[in-house]
């Protein structure tokens, strides 16, 4: 009796994580387009969207950068983007996480393609000095513990600097689908791009990027 | 198992980093869901004076009148017909370029305090910064000179009536 109770908890218990995990990780089409329609209502519901998918933004950029001042200027640079433009987010097939991974991508293409590159939307915010106090205030040991993280991961980090190397479309395919684990067709709607073109890129990217190691 | 598929299941089996910011999300949320209201601010602190100032601009110079605001100047020469409130008009010409300059001049300046400056103890300094934004110091330079304007025009029409 004891023991089925037991089981039963257990069985409950795990339930109950995996949904909010579910909700944590990926929201259904449903969920995501009443969430941009609450947004289009009242920008304060933003908030939501931010608690949702900062992480894993964040995340995707410092594993393509492994620089903790440049991801977090990225990643706010990205949200900020979002924030002003999810009024005219209209649903088209496109998923809100994919477009706020197409928008980080964009930025990590604007980074890699020039030197001066610079969040422009952040910019314009700095110019407040409460904004820039804010932006710019020390997170204790949070860049310490991150930057330990990233070092102890030696393949990882051979890897991430011979695709550097590599041309930036075969950059942000591999790191979509070797970094943040997604599938061809994510991947397909993040850059807008065929599976069958991503699945190439892949192959001639992966190709490329053996015979570098 | 070929090169290939070695390599195949070596990426699929890569271990990447666990990226868990803790601390700098609050942050960056605070200020991105304060931008919209900067962004507004700004927008009005720039539109409402130029609106106005341009309105101005057309009737003083073109003599055309712009919807409401050729209404307004009606009005106000109605007021300054009217004995009790004829001192209406000229506080709302003075006191609106007035409002323009002191809205983009906070716009523009800032002003904090220093201890310490340079490494130097003891040491205390005041520090005023201008930024050098073209539309709020256009903004500030046409209603001085319309403020300007209208002090000069008081007071050579009020010598005038006295002589």
């Amino acid at each position: 009796m004891t023991f089925l109770l037991k089981r039963a908890l257990l069985k409950f218990v795990c339930n109950q994580n995996a949904e909010s995990a579910l909700w944590l990780s990926e929201m259904t089409p449903e969920q995501e387009a009443q969430l941009v329609q609450k947004c289009h209502r009242d920008p304060a519901a933003f908030g939501e969207v931010f608690d949702l998918w900062y992480k894993p933004i964040f995340g995707y950029i410092m594993r393509r950068t492994a620089d903790y001042d440049l991801s977090k200027d990225i990643a706010a640079e990205t949200f900020l983007k979002a924030f002003l433009k999810i009024g005219g987010f209209k649903w088209r097939g496109i998923r809100l996480s994919a477009w706020l991974y197409r928008i980080a991508t964009n930025e990590l293409n604007m980074y890699y393609r020039s030197s001066k590159y610079q969040p422009a939307s952040l910019h314009q915010l700095l110019e407040n000095p409460q904004m820039e106090k804010l932006l710019h205030q020390d997170a204790g040991e949070e860049r310490e513990m991150l930057d330990k993280e990233l070092k102890a991961h030696n393949d990882y980090n051979l890897i991430r600097q011979r695709l550097l190397e590599l041309d930036i479309k075969y950059q942000e395919v591999i790191a979509l689908r070797y970094f943040e684990q997604k599938t061809n067709s994510e991947i397909s709607m993040i850059l807008d791009k065929s599976e069958g073109t991503v699945k190439s890129l892949l192959s001639r990217g992966l190709e490329k990027l053996r015979n570098m190691l | 198992m070929t090169e290939d598929e070695d390599f195949l299941t070596k990426m699929g089996n890569l271990n990447v980093p666990e990226v868990n910011p803790t601390a700098h999300p609050k942050m960056v949320k605070m200020a991105i869901m304060s931008a919209e209201r900067s962004a507004a601010l700004g927008f009005w602190l720039v539109a409402v004076p130029c609106y106005f100032l341009a309105c101005v601009f057309m009737y003083y110079f073109f003599n055309r009148q712009v919807s409401w605001f050729g209404a307004m100047f009606k009005l106000s020469e109605g007021l300054d017909k009217t004995p009790g409130i004829d001192f209406m008009a000229p506080i709302v010409l003075v006191v609106l370029p007035i409002v323009c300059i002191v809205i983009n001049a906070l716009a523009i300046t800032h002003v904090h305090y220093e201890k310490n400056p340079g490494g130097k103890p003891g040491a205390k300094e005041f520090v005023i910064s201008i930024k050098l934004k073209t539309w709020n110091i256009v903004l500030i330079l046409i209603s001085l000179v319309i403020v300007f304007a209208f002090i000069a025009f008081s007071m050579t029409e009020n010598i005038s009536i006295r002589s």
